[in-house]
């Protein structure tokens, strides 16, 4: 699979609401032992929004505090869905259930 | 939502921190860009995908910008790795050292595939013009 | 002397970017036509790239990484696409007129056509570009920039009534038989010769080939400091001795001999020649930077190796497009394309492209986990927050005013 093929993707709860598009993916150091002795790099969730600009310049994440505008416009904390929650993804949309979300937390 | 309760270990944004980022290599050379990320899809349904290369070079450049722009690029790199495989230049992601302002190899770049490009130039058109071996600063 | 010669950088870039041929004519034809009083929109200018290159130069120095980097991986692939489109075709343009602008500083000098001179000035960029070092390129051509001073000490030599002139600069007013769409085209003009993209993207590609590092900050801070307001005080200067000798009698300015008139009536044959070897080393140096810049961008875009501080055989790509780019320049320069309105065509697009190089540099700026401790502060933020509106109403201006004025007719 390639992050190519999740960005910008539509996502849709199966109650039919839309989410918005896919603009980010969380990365966690937390896989299998490489050969070099790092943890590998799992793909634990999506960040799914209407708008992409502030995360894609690391206003949303938090990376970039300023000016204090700019945050204001685009600081908007993104919607985090788990990779366990995708139901069905094909190359136009993602079927999210969100009732498997609380079951993880 | 936080990105806080997802687990313990480094936090990657794979489009802020990986995506488009420069990759340098061990000697400090320039490699080229990260235009795409590759992942495994676990074989149980509860496992996560894992990342097992960086993708770099004209074909996953392509497939990032996507649209008409995407289409004429894939076309450009069709035509010039007509005598290669069609895949993509790829980082295996054992060969990343660090995710800092650039990402980091811990190889030499001139191996990789991302310089198939700058190889041909360089011998097919910089290395006949005199001066070009001339050490520089 | 790293210190002292650091400097030449910012005198450099601010020679070739606030005295490239654009500037020159485009200040004189100003202070021709509206006398001092679009005096504002230099400054305005200045103080923009003011902010704009220290920050890049900031940022490249702590991060090792130049400015296009930055763009394309902060817009993303896409967008820095349309960016990169853009930002290349006005560099081009830009180039395409300062290889002209040699051309006919030379031919102030030798009686013969510029369109020969074309393909020599050409040939002679990318030779230097080629084997001279980047420091040396630096201090030369910065220092040679400096006999532009001439044209501040033949403003002062016409004795002009300073009171006057202040008082035109500081009472910003539309001359009757201007209409206000034509004096804002004008602003804009000045604007954007002041803050040509290309600048930023030469400046901070520069601190990385000079391997600026943290304990740098200061030279770059120098550089910017003195650097780019003498470029604006000696902008003025040619503004002001157009205003004093074009203005009053209504004449226009539209060539390059018509730009040194006032040092030649002020200061004679001396005067005259210092302006033309000034005018010969900023056109120069503009177009060494420019040329520059073509490469830098496409290579930052793409992630290859670029800069001369490796040996050209490992930049191959970078000088590939460097060495094309300066061929398209001159097959177009020579099919006797109007260099002055190629100018002017380059100057306005900048000014309305500004923002999509901007952005990028200031969000990075503001990103701590690159600076660091050396993120923008209040003050900065502020000023350079204020720039960003003003950069996207001058872009959201310029094509309606270009079509309104038509082009500044």
């Amino acid at each position: 699979m390639l992050l190519s093929e999740l960005l910008g993707v539509q996502v849709v709860t199966t109650d039919g609401d839309e989410l918005g598009r896919v603009h980010d993916a969380v990365l966690v150091q937390d896989g299998p032992m490489g050969a070099q002795g790092r943890a590998g790099l799992r793909l634990h969730a999506i960040a799914v929004g209407s708008r992409s600009l502030g995360s894609q310049l690391g206003y949303a994440q938090g990376t970039v505090q300023g000016p204090w505008l700019l945050r204001r416009l685009l600081g908007r904390a993104p919607r985090l869905l788990p990779w366990r929650a995708i139901v069905a993804r094909d190359g136009q949309r993602i079927l999210v259930d969100l009732s498997r979300i609380s079951e993880q937390e | 939502m936080s990105d806080q309760h997802l687990g313990a270990g480094r936090h990657v944004w794979a489009v802020l921190e990986l995506l488009d980022r420069q990759l340098v290599d061990e000697t400090g050379r320039l490699v080229g860009k990260v235009d795409d990320v590759e992942f495994e899809l676990p074989d149980d349904p509860d496992g996560l995908p894992r990342v097992t290369a960086l993708l770099a070079g004209l074909g996953a450049l392509a497939n990032h910008i996507g649209g008409d722009a995407g289409a004429a690029l894939a076309a450009a790199e069709r035509r010039l790795a007509a005598r290669r495989d069609q895949h993509p230049s790829r980082v295996d992601i054992e060969a990343v050292r660090d995710i800092a302002s650039a990402i980091e190899l811990g190889t030499d770049g001139l191996d990789l595939d991302t310089n198939r490009g700058e190889r041909w130039v360089r011998d097919v058109i910089i290395d006949k013009i005199p001066g070009a071996r001339h050490a520089a600063e | 002397m790293k210190k002292i010669f650091g400097v030449t950088l910012g005198i450099l870039t601010a020679m070739g970017g606030f005295i490239d041929i654009g500037d020159i004519v485009a200040n004189s034809a100003t202070g021709a036509r509206f006398g001092m009083s679009l005096a504002w929109a230099v400054l305005l200018g200045v103080v923009g790239i003011v902010v704009y290159a220290e920050m890049a130069g900031r940022v490249a120095s702590v991060t090792k990484r130049a400015t296009f980097d930055l763009v394309r991986e902060r817009l993303g692939a896409r967008t820095g696409l349309v960016n990169l489109g853009a930002s290349f075709f006005i560099t081009m343009l830009t180039l395409i007129a300062e290889v002209a602008g040699v051309a006919l500083a030379v031919q102030l000098v030798v009686d013969v056509n510029y369109l020969l001179w074309i393909p020599l000035v050409g040939f002679a960029v990318w030779m230097v570009i080629w084997r001279v070092k980047f420091s040396t390129l630096e201090t030369v051509f910065g220092l040679m920039g400096l006999a532009m001073i001439v044209v501040v000490v033949a403003v002062v030599q016409l004795h002009p009534s300073w009171s006057q002139l202040w008082h035109h600069a500081s009472h910003p007013s539309v001359p009757s038989g201007e209409g206000h769409p034509t004096y804002f085209y004008y602003a804009i003009a000045l604007f954007g010769a002041a803050m040509t993209p290309y600048e930023v993207f030469f400046f901070s590609s520069g601190a990385v080939e000079e391997k600026w590092t943290r304990s740098d900050l200061m030279l770059n801070r120098a550089n910017v400091y003195l650097g780019f307001p003498l470029g604006g005080f000696l902008s003025l200067g040619l503004m002001a001795g157009a205003a004093l000798v074009f203005h009053p009698i209504g004449v226009g300015v539209e060539n390059l001999s018509q730009v040194g008139l006032p040092t030649s009536i002020a200061l004679g044959k001396v005067g005259l020649a210092f302006i033309i070897v000034g005018f010969v080393a900023c056109t120069f140096g503009a177009a060494l930077e420019t040329a520059l810049s073509c490469g830098y961008t496409v290579s930052q875009y793409f992630g290859w190796q670029w800069g001369k501080l490796v040996r050209p055989r490992e930049a191959a790509r970078f000088h590939l497009v460097v060495l094309v780019s300066l061929f398209v320049a001159v097959v177009v320069g020579v099919t006797a394309v109007d260099p002055i309105k190629v100018t002017e065509y380059s100057i306005v697009l900048s000014a309305a492209a500004l923002p999509l190089t901007y952005f990028p540099i200031l969000v990075v700026a503001n990103d701590r986990t690159y600076m660091g401790e050396d993120v923008n502060g209040p003050v900065k933020n502020t000023i350079a927050t204020f720039y960003m509106v003003v950069l996207t109403i001058v872009a959201l201006a310029t094509v309606p005013l270009m079509i309104a004025t038509k082009a500044g007719a």
